[in-house]
């Protein structure tokens, strides 16, 4: 048999389907991450090893701050939806605007943790503190990849350059994720809590 | 063919058969590191405080006066369960072979991500060099078994220094590099194949390495938290899994880790042997020169497995005063693994009945699988009975049970693979004569040792236990550790005939032909060395991987690009 002239580019394209199915494993992972923290958040709840008190003005400033989250996820959509529509500048606006409120989450989940502090809740002595600080972390340290990738587009968009529709896409997925990953780990800390 | 520097070419590779030989080559040496603690471990069993021998390399335990003291015999065997599961037999059986197969037998140029996959060798790679730093820690190497349960890893427990952090750390970055592994090997499964080649056509190796990854995917998550909640207490203080006395205010919960750890931990053992189960499939068709008995039945019971493995964990803690409902729930389910395992393990008897069996190095290697792994499987009921198991938890029993199934089968597995495809990776031979010394000899002793290694936990002897002599009940098995001690000497002798065949054969082996075991998948259509991108053109797949002996045939075995028209 005969070796045919390789190119590596010719050879080794990676389609829309192949990095939509590589980014769902990843999302299933990242899931099974968060599922053992918030399981073992329940036992120890169940075990009663500790408590927290959180009252409801504060529950209330961290829905605030989540509900920034949610807003960059939209505005995310509604850049993609622009740049579909052939709108540059418009998409790369929302775009910015998207991040921006990424990093305003970021340094929210920053102050409020400075809040919790405050009022006496420390992750040292308190495990079930612990645990939300870690997972607010954990969930921190991915939004922070995400940014990355966010900013990683805002350049390509402004450089010109020809965009696949497809990257496009699939950094809006991980950004929905992210955002609907926070909103359902803080929903069950305020119904369990 | 396009020329690519020797940085791209042979370090930073992306091409997968490239990366399975990295993997193959770093497994090797974690294997004989690995198996080398072993040795002094069953040292120090037959002869405990005695010193060390200069050929065990006694000086290095010149600052304790040539003798194994006690800290250093726990670091011996947390760091040899550690390695053997974690950076020997991962990455020769899951990184050596899944990257080497699995493009090749679908019919793929190569994985679907080749440059996360060159990242998972070098995050492998990382791991690997931080668990062997962490030997040289002023304080030592961690301590507290591979399963490195707190309170006794964390800092209060005891154990000085630094190694149990570097423990953690190390393997939470070895499970990064799985995650990547994982990824890649379920979608190039999943998109890759080549046309013809549906599941119902992939070989059985290509459906247990699958599945390896599909529970790896699962399941490594799962530990990596529960590593993470570890490092932050061995580190930061938190007290996640710090109880009692140690704890400052109120603190967690010790028996959390081993929950998490063995929801991880029992997938694990299937992660470790799906692929070997695959193996041997395959390799009993092959050199039985007849179709794998049972082919759809054998990869449903793999998948059945897959899925019951994943709630049976509670077996690995019946002592930990769970309540005896739950108790019997866990051994229940644990019980029902047997079934699917029984069907398969016919299949393969089914494959050998009145086969044309070929008594090459390959099959007997795959042979003894079906022995060792029957031993273990069998004896896996007397720990999965509740009962039985409260006798027999933390005794040498279970240690021999786990050498059987894991160290014992997934070795003869891996030999087998590295003999059958050693042609295709290298373009020669492996010494058959050599091999055959290696497999008797091995075969013989390793049963030797892991046999009794069962005999004296059945009398009472406890794992991890520093000095046997200091037990006046455990006295009259004191000449069964030693004979015990020289088996796995021997053992390990044959080992280091194993390296030289090994490296003999990379240079001066006979040089192999395209297919010298005349099998039918697709990674033997092409010439050697296969070029980067592996086929000319993407092969059409007509039928299964195992047509042997096949009466519309006139050579006994069809290629899987062949068509068979029946007459
Ligand atoms: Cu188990």
């Amino acid at each position: 048999m005969s070796v045919a002239t390789i190119t590596s580019k010719k050879l080794f394209i990676i389609d829309e389907k192949t990095s939509s199915l590589g980014l769902i494993v990843g999302f299933v992972a990242i899931t099974m991450l968060f599922i053992t923290f918030l399981a073992t958040f329940s036992s120890m709840m169940l075990k009663e090893l500790q408590y927290i008190h959180i009252d409801l003005m504060t529950k209330m400033i961290a829905v605030g701050i989540t509900s920034v989250l949610v807003i960059s996820s939209l505005l995310f959509a509604i850049s993609h939806r622009q740049w579909l529509s052939g709108k540059k500048k418009e998409s790369s606006f929302y775009l910015a605007s998207s991040m921006a409120l990424g990093i305003v989450f970021l340094f929210g989940q920053i102050s409020y943790w400075q809040l919790l502090v405050k009022q006496g809740l420390s992750g040292l002595n308190n495990v079930l503190v612990g645990m939300v600080y870690l997972m607010a972390g954990a969930h921190a340290i991915h939004l922070i990849a995400g940014l990355v990738f966010l900013a990683w587009l805002w350049l390509q968009l402004n450089k010109g350059g020809e965009l696949k529709e497809v990257r496009y896409r699939l950094i809006g997925w991980f950004w929905h994720y992210l955002s609907a990953l926070w909103t359902v780990i803080l929903l069950y800390l305020i119904i369990t809590v | 063919m396009h020329s690519e520097s020797f940085w791209r070419k042979d370090i930073f590779s992306t091409d997968h058969k490239t990366i399975g030989k990295q993997f193959l080559f770093f497994g090797i040496f974690f294997l004989l590191f690995g198996g080398f603690q072993a040795m002094l471990l069953r040292w120090q069993l037959a002869y405990p405080g005695q010193p060390v021998p200069w050929w065990l390399m006694g000086f290095l335990y010149e600052g304790t006066g040539g003798i194994i003291d006690p800290d250093g015999f726990n670091r011996l065997f947390t760091m040899h369960g550690t390695i053997m599961i974690f950076w020997a037999i991962t990455p020769i059986l899951i990184g050596a072979f899944g990257n080497f197969l699995i493009p090749l037998q679908i019919g793929a140029r190569d994985m679907a991500f080749p440059t996360l996959n060159m990242i998972s060798f070098w995050t492998f790679f990382l791991s690997g060099v931080v668990l062997l730093l962490s030997h040289f820690l002023p304080a030592g190497s961690a301590s507290g078994g591979w399963t490195s349960y707190p309170p006794l890893s964390l800092p209060g427990g005891g154990i000085p220094g630094l190694g149990q952090a570097f423990w953690t750390l190390s393997v939470t970055l070895m499970g990064a590099a799985t995650m990547m592994g994982a990824i890649n090997y379920i979608i190039t499964v999943i998109r890759l194949r080549a046309p013809g080649m549906t599941y119902w056509r992939m070989p059985l190796s290509v459906w247990g390495l699958w599945l390896t990854s599909i529970l790896n995917a699962i399941f490594v998550p799962v530990i990596a938290a529960g590593l993470i909640m570890l490092l932050l207490d061995q580190l930061l203080g938190t007290q996640f899994f710090v109880a009692g006395r140690l704890a400052a205010g109120g603190g967690g919960d010790p028996l959390l880790f081993q929950h998490v750890f063995w929801i991880f931990g029992h997938p694990e053992v299937y992660i470790l042997i799906l692929p070997v189960w695959g193996i041997v499939s395959d390799l009993l068709a092959i050199y039985s020169r007849k179709p794998a008995f049972g082919y759809k039945v054998t990869s449903i019971c793999m998948s059945t497995i897959v899925v019951l493995s994943s709630i049976v964990w509670g077996h690995h803690m019946y002592t930990t005063g769970m309540s005896p409902l739950l108790g019997k729930a866990f051994m229940f389910l644990t019980l029902l693994i047997s079934i699917p395992s029984s069907i398969f393990f016919f299949n393969w008897l089914g494959t050998l009945w009145r086969g044309s069996l070929h008594f090459d190095p390959p099959m007997l290697y795959t042979m003894s699988v079906i022995w060792v792994f029957g031993l273990g499987g069998l004896t896996g009921l007397y720990n999965a009975t509740v009962t039985s198991d409260i006798y027999l938890h933390d005794t040498m029993f279970v240690v021999g049970h786990f050498h059987y199934t894991l160290a014992a089968s997934v070795l003869f597995g891996g030999f087998a693979a590295i003999a059958h495809w050693f042609p295709r990776m290298f373009g020669r031979m492996l010494n058959p004569l050599m091999s055959k010394i290696h497999f008797w000899g091995t075969f013989i002793t390793l049963n030797l040792v892991f046999f009794n290694m069962m005999v004296v936990g059945y009398a009472g002897q406890h794992r991890r236990i520093y000095n046997p002599s200091e037990y006046e009940f455990l006295q009259p098995l004191a000449d069964m550790n030693v004979f015990i001690t020289y088996a796995a000497l021997v053992l390990g002798l044959f080992q280091i005939l194993y390296l030289f065949n090994f490296v003999w054969s990379l240079v001066k082996g006979k040089v192999a032909e395209t297919n010298p075991w005349r099998a039918t998948t697709l990674e033997w259509t092409m010439d050697y060395p296969i070029p980067h991108g592996n086929f000319g053109e993407i092969p059409q797949v007509y039928h299964g991987p195992h047509e042997y002996s096949n009466p519309n045939t006139d050579q006994d075995w069809a290629p899987q690009t062949v068509e068979i028209k029946s007459s």
